[in-house]
């Protein structure tokens, strides 16, 4: 069942869903994020995925507790931060809704946030990769190009 | 040109093999060869000195290699040539070269500064001027580079302090490091032998001399040179030992281009500046000192 279908008549879930995107702007998302991308990841999810994620994201300190950790891990923009938080708080719902469920017997009754991963984050080096990496490989400057290429050197 | 820079590259690799630690002399020796220019080790005895020149002796196709350690007693015969009977008969003071220093493209002499005057002042002439007085004759000697060695160096002395301003490369040899001496032990004794592809005429190496006189000399690395000097000077000024002369400054220009050349480079580039950390120190204490004045400018 589609997020949106379902959301259609129930007031209940549609408050919740209100609650969670204006916990999003306190956190300082876009509207132009929430509503171009965050949508899109409830399509699929069950009420208690929504009502998951709302108590979740009400809890400033957990939601700051997953940014701290992004900013510890990447380089990256605060806007990316606040996506990979948002995503990872909605991969551990799904985590928790599955070893929940895990009696289900069949597939369909599995419904969770259809997720994926955010584009940038493949080829986004950790800290600690970029680390290593700079102390293996440093940026080279001209001179130590000319160096490597002097045969007598 | 690219096939030379191939050709050194393979053959420095080559000269390097089997031995540990080594690759820094290989590469000095060999350009000291190229260069035409005279190279001192300086360490301790069973460091492979003789055999690093040894092997430089077989780079040059068909060369005349002259071995020799010096003692104080060392007499002029043992390293120049008996006298020649016949010339003498006939009333002419001559000695017969062949197979000594005066007839060789490579020499290497252990203990250098055990010569004594009676050798002294034909060996500063052959090294600095390529010549031999044999009698009243002035002999060309086809000296390509004499590389030498010594436990010690002359420093304060002015006589021998002469001999060792001829060398325009210095280079301490050490002990292999401890992190290295379980290699010692794959070492075999197998004869090092050079195959032919990889070996080099003398008149390839004097050709490369001159043609590599085209090279240009930036003006960027001439101010580099310039603010060396007068820092070298500006440290050592009440130490007389640390000298950066005239005739240092023209060898260090000739080995720039050298290098330049044979890595393919029309021009000099400051990454050949680092190569005056071999030339430019008199005594190795202050050879760390030197080097930091070379690299501070190089990376300014």
């Amino acid at each position: 069942m589609g997020f949106w279908a379902s959301i259609g008549n129930d007031e209940e879930q549609f408050n919740k869903t209100e609650n969670i995107m204006g916990n999003l702007i306190k956190y300082g998302f876009s509207i132009e994020a929430i509503y171009d991308d965050i949508y899109s990841f409830f399509d699929g999810a069950s009420s208690k995925h929504i009502e998951e994620l709302a108590i979740r994201l009400s809890d400033e300190f957990l939601f700051n507790k997953y940014l701290n950790a992004i900013s510890e891990e990447f380089d990256i923009s605060k806007q990316q931060g606040l996506e990979l938080g948002l995503y990872r708080i909605m991969l551990s719902v799904n985590k928790d809704e599955k070893e929940r469920l895990n009696n289900a017997k069949w597939k369909e009754d599995i419904e969770e946030f259809q997720l994926v991963e955010p584009e940038w984050l493949e080829n986004c080096p950790t800290k600690i990769n970029k680390r290593v990496q700079s102390k293996n490989n440093p940026e080279i400057s001209a001179l130590e190009l000319q160096i490597k290429a002097n045969i007598w050197l | 040109m690219s096939q030379l820079r191939d050709k050194l590259t393979a053959l420095m690799s080559t000269l390097d093999e089997g031995l540990v630690e080594r690759t820094g002399v290989i590469k000095l020796s060999l350009l000291a060869l190229i260069a035409q220019e005279n190279l001192i080790l300086i360490g301790p005895p069973g460091t492979a000195k003789s055999e690093v020149s040894r092997r430089l002796a077989q780079v040059i196709k068909d060369a005349n290699y002259f071995e020799y350690l010096l003692t104080k007693f060392t007499t002029p015969e043992e390293i120049f040539g008996p006298l020649s009977i016949k010339d003498l008969k006939e009333g002419a003071y001559k000695r017969q070269t062949a197979g000594y220093i005066p007839t060789s493209c490579i020499v290497f002499l252990d203990e250098i500064f055990k010569a004594n005057s009676a050798i002294l002042n034909s060996l500063l002439t052959i090294l600095n001027e390529r010549v031999y007085h044999n009698g009243s004759e002035k002999q060309k000697v086809p000296l390509l580079s004499l590389i030498s060695a010594s436990n010690e160096l002359p420093i304060g002395d002015e006589e021998l302090g002469a001999l060792y301003d001829r060398f325009l490369f210095r280079k301490y040899v050490d002990y292999v490091s401890e992190d290295n001496v379980n290699q010692l032990f794959h070492v075999t004794n197998k004869p090092f032998l050079l195959a032919d592809d990889l070996k080099l005429s003398a008149e390839e190496v004097i050709e490369m001399g001159k043609e590599a006189q085209s090279v240009e000399i930036p003006q960027d690395i001439i101010d580099s040179i310039i603010n060396i000097r007068m820092k070298i000077k500006d440290t050592f000024k009440e130490n007389l030992d640390e000298s950066f002369s005239d005739r240092r400054l023209v060898k260090i220009l000739k080995i720039l281009r050298v290098t330049a050349y044979t890595n393919e480079r029309s021009e000099v580039n400051h990454s050949d500046l680092l190569l005056l950390a071999h030339c430019l120190w008199n005594d190795p204490k202050n050879e760390t000192e030197i080097n930091k004045i070379i690299r501070n400018e190089i990376v300014k």
